[in-house]
C-alpha cells in the first residue's frame, strides 16, 4: 500500500527547486551577458573568469569561436565555463579540441578529466590520464587520478592500486593519496592493509592540519571498518571515542545511530539521537530521525510531540514547515488522514505562495480524510489543471460516480501517463462501470509505472484468474511479488495459476508459500485444485499425508473433512477427526471440525455448541466463525448468522467470500435490499469476485429497482470469464421482458 | 491504507508542475540564442538548393561531406506520417522523406537491438555475425562503417543511449569519441512510461552534445552516430502529449516529441551552415507491437510490428519526394551510404548498394527494381533472427526466423521445448499480417522455408566465428535491466 512521500522526498523537491533557481539564474546571467558590450577579447574572458563569473564568459566565447574556431585557448576557457556551469557533459566537446593542442595539453587534460568524472564518463577520465601519464610519467596528479577514474568505474581496483602507489612514490606524504589507497584496499577486500592505511592516516591528518569535520570523519570510518570485520568489540570503543571527542558531528551521530542499530542497541541509538537534540535542540535532521524510530517502536505520541513541539515553536519558518511535514507523514503513516491534511495545511501556511505540488498533496489528504468540500476548495488554488482533475475524480470515486471520475482521470493521465495512483484509480473506475478490457490496461500501466505503490498486480493477477487467463494472471503477481516481496497473496496466487497448468513449483516460490503467512491457505488451495481437476479422491489422498506423516497441519485436518463431508462420506470424515483429535488437546480446530461433521449430520444445536466451543478458545477462527454462520442460518436465526458472517468477513484475508455468504442468506431470506446493497459495497473493492457479480445479478433479475443493472452485471460477467453465466442472466432478463 | 494521487509528485510531478519553469527558462535560452528557430518551419530553416540525379552520383566527389547518421530506437514505420500513419507524428521527419529519399519497404534484421545493430553496422545477418546471445560481442577483427571513415578522414563520433551498443559490445570500433551523454539537460516535464529510467539521460542530452560537438568541429569534416531513445522510453512531453493515453497514444506522443528534437538538430545544421554539406540517415533498429498478436514491446518475436522500420536518407540538397519501393534492409544501409560516398565497402555484407535503386528512382525510371535490373532473389528478400531466449544461460535456444519478399512473410519460430511453429502472411492482402496462410498456400511456405534452412545453415563470418562472449559487470547489468530486459542474473 501506499505511504505519502517522505520527506526524504520533499527534500528531494527543495533540492531539485533549488537546481532550478539555479539554472535560471545562469540563464538571466547569460542573457546579461549577452547584453554586455564589455566582453570582446581574450583578455576580458580571462579578467571575468579569475573573478569566479563563468556563466557570463560562455556566449562571448562562443561568438569568438565563430571567427577564430581553431583557437584552443578559447575552447579551453569555454570548456571550463561550462564545467563551472554546470555543464562538464558539454564541456568535455571544446576541452577534447584544445588537448590536441600541445601547448594547451596539460590545462585542458586536467579540466577534462574533471569534466569526464563529473558527466560519469570513466572510460575517457581514464583515456585522458593515461595519455597525461604517457606524456609526463612523473606527474602525481595525473596518477593519483587516474586512479580515482578506476574506483568511480568501479572496476579494475588493481589498477587502481597500481596507480595510487605510484602517486605515492612520487608524494608519500599525501593525505588524499594515502585515503585513496585505503579505499582501494576496501575494494579488492584487503582490509587487513586498509585498516593500516586509515592507522597511517590519523597521525598524517594531524600534521597536515586537517579540521575537526575530517578528523571526525575518519574516526568514524574506522569504527565502521571494525564493525565490517567483525571486530564489535573495538568499534564500539571506537564509536565511544567517536562520540565523545566529535559529539556535535552531524556523521558521527548517524554513524552512531546506523551502527547502535546494527548492533540491536535500539535503545542506545534513541539515546544518541536525544542527546543530539539536548545539545542542538533547532537540528530538525536528528527529531526527525528520532521520530521515525520512535514511531517504529510504537511510541507514536511521543514522536508526535517531538515534531509538533518544533513544528510549533520558534525555528525558522522553513524548517518548522519541514516538521509540520514531517508530522503529516506520521499521522499519514497511522491513517489519520484528517490531522495528516492538517498538519500540512500548517506547513502551507507558514511557507510562501504554495507550489501546486505541495497544493496538490493538501487537497489530496483531504479527499482521503473525506473532506470533500474543503478538497474541492484547496483544489481550486491549484494553478494546473490536470492536479485539479486529480482531485476531482479521487472525490468522485468516493462519491460512487466512477464514469464522471474517468472523465476527469483521462485528461490527467494525458499529460500524466505514469502516475501509478492515476492509473490504479482509472482501473478501479473501470472496473466499477464493467469496462474489464480498460481495466486491465489501466493496471497495467499502473504496474508498469510503479508495481511497489499500489495492490494493482495483485488484482489484475485475480483479474486474469477470474478470466482463467493463467500466464497474464502469473505475470501480474510476479510483478506485484517484485514489488512487494514475500507477499503471500501475490506467491498463492502464482502457486495457483501453477497448479492450474500443472506445472512444478519453483523451490523459492514454495519456500515462499510454506510461510506462516500463505501454509494454511497454500494446503486448502492445492487440496481445492486437485479436487477439481483430479476428482475428490485425489485431494483425500493429498490431504491424509499430512496426518499419515504424522504432521500436525491444522489446515489440511480442515480441507480433508471439508472434502469427505462434501463427499458425502461423513461417516470417513468422523473417523479421521476422531483420530486425529487423539493426537491433539482440545482445541478450537478439533470443535471446529466436530461441527462440520454434527452439522453435515444435522445435528444443529450440537454443531453450535461445538462451535460456541472453538471461538472461545479462538474468537479469530474464521472457518469456525464461518460454519457458526451457516448453522445459525439453518436453525433460523439470521441476524445472528450474519453477525457471524460480518465477524468472519472483518478478519479474513478473502472478506468477499464471508460476505457473499451473508448476502446469499438475505437473498434467500428476502432481504433483497440488503444483499444488494452489500454485494454492491463488496464489489466496488473485490470486482473480480464473480460468485458475489452473478448473485446481484440474479437478485437484480427478480428486482425492479436495479433491473436495469442486469445488462451492465452480464457484460461484466462475461468480461471476467464468466460466460455461461452472463448469456443465463441476459435469456432471464429477456425473458422477464417479453410481454405477456 | 488508500493510495495518493500525489503520491507520485516525488518522482513524478515534476512532470506538470516544473512544465512551467521549463518553459520560462527556455524562453529565457531562446532570447539568448535570438535564433527562434523552433518557431519557424523547416522550409525556412532549409538552406538547401534543389538537387538531381546529377548531384546523388556526384556525392562521392565531394570532399566537404559529413554524415549524421540518427538511430530511433524502437521505432516502427507505420507510426510515421510519410508511412502512412494517420496521426502527425513526425512532421520534421515527414519533411527530410519529403525532401530526401524514403525506403518504402525497409526491415531490420532483429527486433532486439544489439542483433540488429550488430547486422545494420557490419553488414551480414545475425547468423552469419554471430551476435544473437545476450553477452555476444562484436571481435576487433571486423570492419565497422566508422572505421572506414575515420580511415577516409571523418571525425567520426557517437553518441548512444542504449547499453546494447555498449563499447562492452564492441560497437565502438571506429569511433573517435564513442560516448554515453551525462544527464544535464533534464527536462522536468518529460512523462515517461517506466519509472526504471529516470535516472538515464533524455535524448535532449543526446543533442545538447551532438550540438557542440557540430559546433567545435564546423571547420572540419565529421560523422555523427546519435543513437536515441526516447520512443523506446515512451518519453514525451506536453506539448506532445496529443494522441491518448494507452500505450500505441503514448507512442505516437513519443514519437512526435523525438520528431521535435530531430528538428532542433535540423535547425542546428542550419545555424550551423552545415544543411549544404551533412547527408542525413534516418533509421531504427526494430518498432514495437502493441498486442496485436497478444506480444507487447520487442525483443520477443519477428512480426511485421517489430521488424518494419524506416529510413529515411536527406542529401545536402533537396529532392523531390523519391520514394524506393523495393524491399530493402537495415543490412543495406551502409553498403548504400558508402556506395554513395564514394568510399571502400563493408566486407562481404548480406547487404548490398541500394544506391541504383536510389539513382533509379531519383531519376523517375519506374519500379526501382525493373530499373536497375536487380534479379538476385537473395536481395529481394528480408530476413530477421532472434534468439528470443537472448542466449540466456539455463534457457534452451528459441529462434524466430522472418523471411519478407514483395508478397509474402514467412515466420518460422521453435519454442524452447523444440516445437516448431510455420506461419505464412499474405503482405497484400493482408497489410496488417495478422491471418495465417500457411494451409493455403503450402508451396509458397515451403520454398520461404528452404531459403530460410539455407540461411540457418550458412557458415558466420570468420571473424564471427572469434565473436567471444563478454562478461558484463554489475553497472552494465543495471543499465540494460533499466531498458526492461530481463538480464539474467
Amino acid at each position: 500500500m501506499i505511504a505519502l512521500r517522505s520527506t526524504l522526498d520533499r527534500l528531494r523537491m527543495l533540492i531539485r527547486r533549488v537546481a532550478h533557481q539555479v539554472a535560471v539564474a545562469i540563464a538571466v546571467a547569460l542573457f546579461i551577458a549577452a547584453c554586455q558590450p564589455g566582453i570582446s577579447s581574450v583578455e576580458d574572458v580571462r579578467r571575468i573568469q579569475a573573478g569566479g563569473d563563468y556563466a557570463s564568459s560562455i556566449e562571448p566565447l562562443r561568438a569568438m569561436l565563430v571567427e577564430r574556431p581553431e583557437s584552443s585557448e578559447l575552447q579551453y576557457l569555454l570548456g571550463v565555463a561550462l564545467r563551472h556551469t554546470g555543464a562538464p557533459s558539454l564541456a568535455i566537446w571544446p576541452l577534447r579540441k584544445a588537448i590536441e593542442d600541445p601547448e594547451w595539453f596539460w590545462p585542458a587534460a586536467l579540466e577534462l578529466v574533471q569534466s569526464a568524472a563529473a558527466s560519469d564518463n570513466i572510460a575517457l577520465a581514464i583515456r585522458v590520464t593515461t595519455d597525461m601519464i604517457e606524456r609526463d610519467d612523473t606527474r602525481f596528479e595525473a596518477w593519483l587520478l587516474r586512479a580515482e577514474a578506476h574506483i568511480a568505474g568501479r572496476k579494475d581496483y588493481e589498477e587502481a592500486l597500481a596507480d595510487v602507489e605510484t602517486a605515492l612514490e612520487l608524494r608519500p606524504e599525501s593525505y588524499a593519496a594515502r585515503l585513496t589507497q585505503a579505499s582501494t584496499l576496501l575494494m579488492l577486500e584487503r582490509p587487513d592493509e586498509a585498516e593500516a592505511i586509515i592507522g597511517m592516516l590519523e597521525p598524517l591528518a594531524e600534521t597536515t592540519g586537517l579540521g575537526d569535520a575530517e578528523r571526525a570523519k575518519l574516526c568514524v570510518v574506522k569504527s565502521s571498518l571494525l564493525d565490517e570485520r567483525g571486530r564489535i568489540g573495538d568499534a564500539k570503543i571506537r564509536l565511544d571515542s567517536c562520540l565523545e571527542h566529535f559529539p556535535d558531528d552531524t556523521l558521527v551521530v548517524e554513524t552512531a545511530v546506523g551502527l547502535l542499530e546494527k548492533w540491536g542497541e535500539r535503545g542506545r541509538a534513541q539515546e544518541v539521537l536525544s542527546r543530539g537534540i539536548e545539545r542542538e535542540p533547532g537540528n530538525l535532521a536528528y527529531r526527525i530521525s528520532l521520530a521515525q524510530r520512535l514511531q517504529l517502536a510504537g511510541k507514536e505520541s511521543e514522536a508526535e510531540t517531538l515534531l509538533r513541539e518544533f513544528a510549533e515553536g520558534e525555528g525558522s519558518p522553513n524548517e518548522r514547515r519541514q516538521a509540520w511535514v514531517t508530522l503529516g507523514d506520521h499521522f499519514l503513516l497511522m491513517e489519520r488522514y484528517a490531522e495528516a491534511a492538517g498538519a500540512v495545511g500548517h506547513a502551507l501556511e507558514l511557507g510562501p505562495e504554495p507550489a501546486d505540488a505541495e497544493i496538490l498533496t493538501y487537497a489530496d489528504l483531504l479527499a482521503m480524510a473525506g473532506e470533500h468540500d474543503e478538497a474541492r476548495k484547496a483544489a481550486a488554488r491549484l494553478k494546473r489543471l490536470e492536479y485539479r482533475d486529480l482531485i476531482e475524480a479521487r472525490i468522485l470515486l468516493q462519491e460512487e460516480q466512477p464514469g464522471r471520475a474517468l472523465e476527469h482521470l483521462d485528461r490527467v493521465l494525458k499529460i500524466w501517463p505514469d502516475n501509478a495512483a492515476a492509473r490504479y484509480y482509472a482501473a478501479r473506475a473501470a472496473e466499477q462501470t464493467g469496462d474489464v478490457k480498460r481495466a486491465i490496461a489501466e493496471y497495467r500501466a499502473s504496474i508498469r509505472a510503479d508495481a511497489g505503490m499500489t495492490d494493482a498486480g495483485l488484482r489484475l493477477a485475480r483479474i486474469h484468474l477470474a478470466r482463467r487467463e493463467l500466464q497474464p494472471a502469473m505475470s501480474a503477481a510476479k510483478y506485484h511479488l517484485d514489488a512487494h516481496p514475500g507477499d503471500p497473496e501475490a506467491a498463492l496466487l502464482i502457486g495457483q495459476g501453477l497448479l492450474r497448468q500443472q506445472q512444478p513449483i519453483p523451490q523459492a516460490l514454495m519456500n515462499l508459500l510454506g510461510s506462516s503467512g500463505a501454509r494454511s491457505r497454500w494446503i486448502a488451495l492445492q487440496a481445492d485444485e486437485l479436487a477439481k481437476s483430479d476428482g475428490p479422491e485425489a485431494a483425500i489422498a493429498y490431504l491424509e499425508q499430512f496426518e499419515a506423516a504424522g504432521i500436525k497441519e491444522d489446515q489440511a485436518l480442515r480441507s480433508l473433512i471439508d472434502v469427505l463431508v462434501n463427499a458425502d462420506r461423513t461417516g470417513d470424515a468422523k473417523v479421521r477427526l476422531t483420530a486425529a483429535s487423539s493426537r491433539r488437546p482440545p482445541s478450537s480446530l478439533v470443535f471446529e471440525l466436530e461441527a462440520v461433521v454434527l452439522r453435515a449430520e444435522g445435528k444443529l444445536e450440537e454443531a453450535q455448541a461445538r462451535l460456541t466451543k472453538a471461538l472461545v478458545l479462538n474468537p479469530h477462527n474464521e472457518s469456525a466463525l464461518r460454519v457458526m454462520g451457516k448453522v445459525l442460518l439453518e436453525l433460523g436465526s439470521l441476524d445472528d448468522a450474519i453477525t457471524y458472517f460480518d465477524r468472519a468477513s472483518v478478519i479474513s484475508k478473502t472478506p468477499w467470500q464471508p460476505n457473499h455468504d451473508a448476502a446469499a442468506a438475505l437473498f434467500e431470506r428476502g432481504h433483497v435490499e440488503e444483499a444488494r446493497s452489500r454485494l454492491e459495497e463488496s464489489l466496488r473493492e473485490h470486482t473480480f469476485d464473480t460468485d458475489s457479480l452473478v448473485l446481484l445479478g440474479e437478485i437484480c433479475l427478480g428486482w425492479d429497482a436495479c433491473r436495469d443493472q442486469v445488462p451492465t452485471i452480464a457484460r461484466t460477467a462475461a468480461n471476467l470469464g464468466q460466460q455461461e453465466a452472463s448469456k443465463a442472466l441476459e435469456a432471464a432478463l429477456a425473458a422477464s421482458l417479453k410481454p405477456l | 491504507m488508500i493510495p495518493s494521487v500525489s503520491e507520485a509528485g516525488s518522482r513524478l510531478d515534476r512532470a506538470p508542475n516544473h512544465a512551467k519553469r521549463t518553459t520560462t527558462l527556455l524562453a529565457i535560452l531562446v532570447v539568448l540564442s535570438s535564433l527562434a528557430l523552433s518557431c519557424t518551419t523547416e522550409d525556412s530553416l532549409d538552406t538547401r538548393p534543389i538537387g538531381d540525379i546529377t548531384d546523388i552520383e556526384s556525392l562521392g566527389d565531394r570532399d566537404d561531406l559529413n554524415v549524421l547518421f540518427i538511430l530511433i530506437d524502437t521505432l516502427r514505420a507505420d507510426r510515421l506520417g510519410s508511412y502512412g500513419y494517420h496521426e502527425p507524428t513526425s512532421p520534421t521527419l515527414d519533411y527530410l522523406a519529403s525532401t530526401g529519399v524514403r525506403f518504402a519497404e525497409h526491415f531490420s534484421q532483429s527486433s532486439w537491438t544489439k542483433s540488429s545493430m550488430a547486422s545494420l553496422w557490419t553488414g551480414p545477418y545475425p547468423r552469419r555475425n554471430g551476435v544473437t546471445r545476450f553477452d555476444d560481442t562484436l571481435p576487433e577483427d571486423v570492419l565497422m562503417p566508422a572505421e572506414i571513415l575515420r580511415d577516409a578522414g571523418f571525425r567520426t563520433t557517437g553518441i548512444w543511449r542504449n547499453g546494447w551498443v555498449a563499447p562492452t559490445f564492441g560497437f565502438e570500433q571506429g569511433f573517435d569519441i564513442y560516448q554515453r551523454p551525462a544527464a544535464r539537460s533534464k527536462s522536468p516535464d518529460l512523462s515517461r512510461e517506466s519509472p526504471h529510467l529516470n535516472l538515464s539521460p533524455s535524448d535532449d542530452d543526446v543533442v545538447e552534445e551532438a550540438v557542440e560537438f557540430i559546433r567545435t568541429r564546423r571547420n572540419e569534416r565529421w560523422f555523427l552516430y546519435l543513437h536515441l531513445m526516447d520512443v523506446h522510453q515512451f518519453v514525451y512531453d506536453e506539448e506532445t502529449a496529443l494522441f491518448g493515453t494507452d500505450r500505441p497514444g503514448i507512442y505516437a506522443n513519443a514519437i512526435r516529441r523525438e520528431d521535435a528534437v530531430v528538428n532542433r538538430l535540423f535547425s542546428e545544421l542550419s545555424r550551423e551552415e552545415q544543411l549544404t554539406r551533412t547527408l542525413v540517415v534516418v533509421a531504427s533498429d526494430h518498432g514495437e507491437a502493441f498486442l496485436e498478436r497478444n506480444i507487447e514491446g520487442h525483443a520477443r518475436h519477428v512480426y511485421k510490428e517489430t521488424t518494419e522500420v524506416p529510413l529515411i536518407m536527406s542529401f545536402p540538397f533537396k529532392l523531390d519526394q523519391v520514394k524506393v519501393s523495393a524491399t530493402t534492409r537495415n543490412v543495406d544501409v551502409w553498403p548504400t551510404l558508402l556506395d554513395l560516398l564514394g568510399l571502400a565497402p563493408l566486407i562481404d555484407p548480406d547487404g548490398v548498394s541500394r544506391a541504383p535503386e536510389v539513382l533509379a528512382a531519383a531519376g523517375n525510371q519506374g519500379p526501382s527494381l525493373n530499373a536497375t535490373g536487380r534479379s538476385d532473389r537473395a536481395a529481394e528478400t528480408s530476413l530477421a533472427h532472434l534468439d528470443r531466449t537472448w542466449g540466456q544461460p539455463n534457457s534452451r535456444s528459441a529462434p524466430a526466423l522472418s523471411l519478407v519478399d514483395d508478397r509474402f512473410r514467412l515466420v518460422y519460430s521453435e519454442d524452447e521445448n523444440g516445437g516448431e511453429t510455420i506461419q505464412l502472411y499474405d503482405r497484400i492482402v493482408d497489410p496488417q499480417e495478422l491471418r495465417d496462410v500457411a494451409d493455403a498456400n503450402p508451396e509458397v511456405s515451403e520454398r520461404m522455408m528452404s531459403e530460410l534452412r539455407s540461411y540457418t545453415a550458412s557458415e558466420p563470418e570468420s571473424w564471427a566465428a572469434e565473436a567471444r562472449p563478454v562478461e558484463l559487470d554489475e553497472m552494465e547489468l543495471r543499465q540494460l535491466r533499466a531498458l526492461g530486459y530481463e538480464i539474467p542474473q
